[in-house]
């Protein structure tokens, strides 16, 4: 039986030096999130997270932090403009992993959290087209609004024989 | 002598074609052509569909050498760990076996299912 590899940081999907260097052209300190977890874990294993969330000036209120499994199509659309791609992203599964409610006034929140993958879901598939994602997915919020949110792949993999 | 397409048939040895991840799968492929085809062969293969197109791929191909022109050769194959067969909202992935007469491709299939507990997953 083989273990999950060693936790690491893991990387975010989007690029955010854009983003961030405008916030810091208008003075605002960047929103910075670091995930640290296993960057594969096969299915019906616990994924072990720690995190933290460097928010500035931000107004947060809330940070979810959940394992999420989606489906993901993409369609090619060709018109006389050029090709587009448009993708249809569906979350199959959300799995929370931590919670926090920073106090007011404080820039920054960190915090430690696990998850099951459920043995009787799909492993990481993809395709040209089509595929089967998993990502740690870090959601601040002001109340009700979601104020920012970025996602850090992870590789599940077959149940382990 | 015609050369009309060869007649192929697929069958295997359990009851159903819904399979764990990694099982031994055993089988008849068999075919009748006016002469031996040039190859026979046994393709593994699985399809993600999704709304905009599909992904392929031959997991395993599984060559039958030196075939007759009429035959019935028996085989074994081990199931690979995953991808496992599912249904979703935006996409459905199935497995296929597939008895293919070259060099003109002729072929017969059989649909499997591959999930744990043999049965497809429902997303």
């Amino acid at each position: 039986m083989n273990a999950s590899p060693a936790a690491t940081a893991l990387r975010s999907l989007s690029s955010r030096k854009l983003l961030n260097r405008l916030r810091a052209a208008f003075g605002r300190a960047p929103v910075l999130a670091k995930v640290t977890a296993p960057p594969e874990i096969a299915l019906g294993e616990r994924l072990e997270v720690s995190w933290r969330l460097d928010y500035g000036a931000l107004e947060v209120t809330n940070v979810s932090v959940a394992l999420v499994g989606s489906e993901v199509a993409r369609e090619r659309i060709s018109a006389r403009t050029g090709i587009s791609v448009v993708t249809d992203t569906r979350p199959f599964v959300t799995l929370a992993i931590d919670r926090r409610m920073p106090a007011p006034g404080v820039a920054s929140v960190d915090g430690l959290g696990a998850a099951v993958v459920p043995a009787d879901s799909v492993p990481t598939l993809s395709g040209r087209l089509n595929e089967i994602a998993w990502a740690v997915v870090i959601e601040a919020a002001y109340q009700a609004d979601a104020v920012w949110r970025d996602e850090f792949p992870v590789v599940v993999l077959p149940r382990r024989s | 002598m015609s050369d009309r397409a060869p007649e192929l048939r697929l069958t295997l040895d359990e009851e159903g074609a819904a399979f764990a991840p990694g099982a031994r799968v055993g089988g008849v492929a068999a075919w009748s052509a006016a002469r031996p085809p040039r190859g026979i062969e046994l393709r593994l293969s699985w399809v993600l569909s999704g709304k905009g197109g599909r992904d392929y791929k031959i997991a395993e191909t599984i060559p039958l050498p030196t075939p007759a022109a009429a035959e019935r050769r028996r085989f074994k194959l081990t199931l690979p760990a995953a991808p496992y067969s599912f249904r979703g909202a935006l996409l459905t992935l199935s497995w296929t076996l597939e008895l293919v007469a070259l060099p003109g491709e002729e072929k017969t299939r059989l649909e499997l299912v591959i999930a744990p507990g043999g049965r497809a997953i429902a997303l």
